[in-house]
């Protein structure tokens, strides 16, 4: 890697993607990798802190930042995650395919971080995710790095199908049973159905449309010899 | 790279610990670097005969994890095959005689923190043992490829070099000896050994060796020694 004045960048390719924070406003790539620098870059680059440039000049073991994160993301992403293989500052971003339960394998995780210059920072384990939420980024650390490195990371971020993956929601049938002489004789009136639903929301995606049923108490048999009323469904 | 079934490696396993005495992470991890070098040499587990011959393995820590090597790659001190430096560290070198390629293997530290996530709820010893059947190479090792310089009397094969050291009079063999103002000296005469004040002792039965007619009486079916006076050699 060789470093030049801002003076002697003029007509050369960045050769990464220079950052500009302007807090409160603004955090991103202000020139991206392969920007031609021109004259009227200079201004705006000396106020980004920048006064020299690097050109890189990458051994054949070496590997640059962006594609360092494009091979992390590859390994990283298991079952229904999506990603831009569009690296920005050396870090790709991992979305949702579906709505459903953020599965992260932890010790594959873990291991991944505990490998030099590299990073996963992903939502916490089995939260539920919507489509197109992003769940997970990683970034190669240092602009340049050792191929082997980064392929030993992959090897272990690729280990059991992908450290990060969304599961598909279960469409499980699901029904409510409510039990008991008073209301199945209409002694009272059953007001526990009508808040069921508002109140299991979140179990609703799971579910095809809730159905109720009034059925007579009777003594509870093992589990496998119960026999529902026909036409009643109920959460398995 | 040659794959290996958990079937196969439990086998391996077994008979490491068959060897060795006893099962601990550290047999685990042995066997895991022995199979891990072996697949980087594209060499079959065991190897074959003529692998064999073509492969030589350093291993860098006197403890279990060596043994275990040892026995997957089937290398051995007195056949050469198996070279001991005392480094204190857990990692081992395969090399491939034929075609010059030596990988050595590190176990990582990391590893061994990662233990108790890959197999929670255990205790640090035996969520080792059950983790590293689990984790990946990649976690659980770095490897480096590498060269090593290997002189002709580091080879396998009858030995090609033999001096008596001018001081102590012992042979040493496959250029071991060391030049010291123009004399040839043993390692222990030139440089001080592991050992100090030696001495020439006697001991009793210095008569003995396993052909001498005492030691014929402790075959199988011979009487011993005990039992001379009351007959001969039984039925």
């Amino acid at each position: 890697m060789k470093i030049i004045s801002l003076e002697e960048a003029v007509g050369t390719r960045l050769a990464h993607d220079i950052t500009e924070i302007r807090p409160g406003e603004f955090k991103g790539a202000a020139f991206r990798k392969g920007h031609t620098v021109c004259e009227e870059d200079l201004c705006r680059l000396q106020r980004l802190g920048k006064n020299h440039l690097y050109i890189l000049d990458l051994a054949a073991d070496e590997i640059h930042e962006n594609e360092a994160a494009a091979i992390l993301a590859e390994a990283l992403a298991g079952e229904g995650v999506v990603w831009e293989n569009n690296p920005r500052e050396g870090k790709i971003e991992l979305y949702a395919a579906y709505d459903g339960l953020l599965r992260v394998d932890i010790p594959s995780l873990a291991a991944f971080n505990l490998v030099d210059e590299v990073v996963c920072a992903t939502l916490h384990n089995h939260t539920m995710v919507k489509r197109g939420e992003k769940i997970a980024a990683t970034r190669a650390i240092p602009l340049v790095m050792k191929r082997a490195a980064i392929q030993r990371a992959a090897a272990i971020g690729r280990a059991n199908g992908g450290a990060v993956a969304v599961r598909p929601l279960h469409q499980a049938q699901t029904g409510l049973i409510i039990t008991g002489n008073e209301v199945f004789h209409g002694l009272i009136q059953d007001r526990f159905a009508r808040f069921s639903p508002k109140r299991w929301r979140p179990w609703d995606r799971l579910s095809r449309p809730w159905s109720f049923a009034l059925t007579r108490p009777r003594p509870l048999p093992g589990p496998s010899r119960v026999n529902w009323p026909r036409g009643v469904t109920y959460c398995s | 790279m040659k794959r290996v079934s958990l079937a196969r490696f439990t086998e391996l396993l077994s008979g490491s610990v068959a060897a060795h005495g006893h099962l601990c992470p550290g047999q685990v991890v042995g066997v895991r670097m022995g199979i891990l070098g072996l697949r980087l040499l594209e060499f079959d587990i065991p190897p074959t005969l003529p692998q064999l011959k073509q492969l030589i393995v350093f291993v860098e820590m006197d403890r279990c994890t060596g043994d275990a090597v040892a026995h997957v790659t089937n290398v051995k001190l007195g056949r050469r095959s198996l070279k001991f430096v005392d480094y204190g560290i857990m990692a081992a070198t395969f090399i491939n005689l034929a075609t010059s390629q030596a990988f050595r293997i590190i176990s990582t530290e990391a590893s061994r923190d990662l233990a108790l996530l890959y197999a929670p709820g255990l205790t640090k010893r035996e969520a080792q043992l059950q983790a590293y059947r689990m984790m990946p190479d990649g976690a659980m090792f770095q490897v480096q490829e590498v060269k090593v310089d290997l002189s002709e009397f580091d080879l396998p094969g009858p030995t090609r070099w033999k001096v008596t050291c001018s001081k102590c009079g012992q042979v040493v063999r496959d250029h071991r000896e060391v030049e010291r103002h123009g004399q040839t000296l043993c390692r222990p005469c030139a440089l001080g050994a592991y050992f100090s004040s030696p001495r020439n002792i006697a001991w009793p039965e210095m008569d003995w060796s396993p052909g001498s007619p005492e030691s014929l009486l402790d075959r199988p079916g011979c009487l011993q020694a005990a039992d001379r006076g009351q007959g001969g050699v039984r039925e």
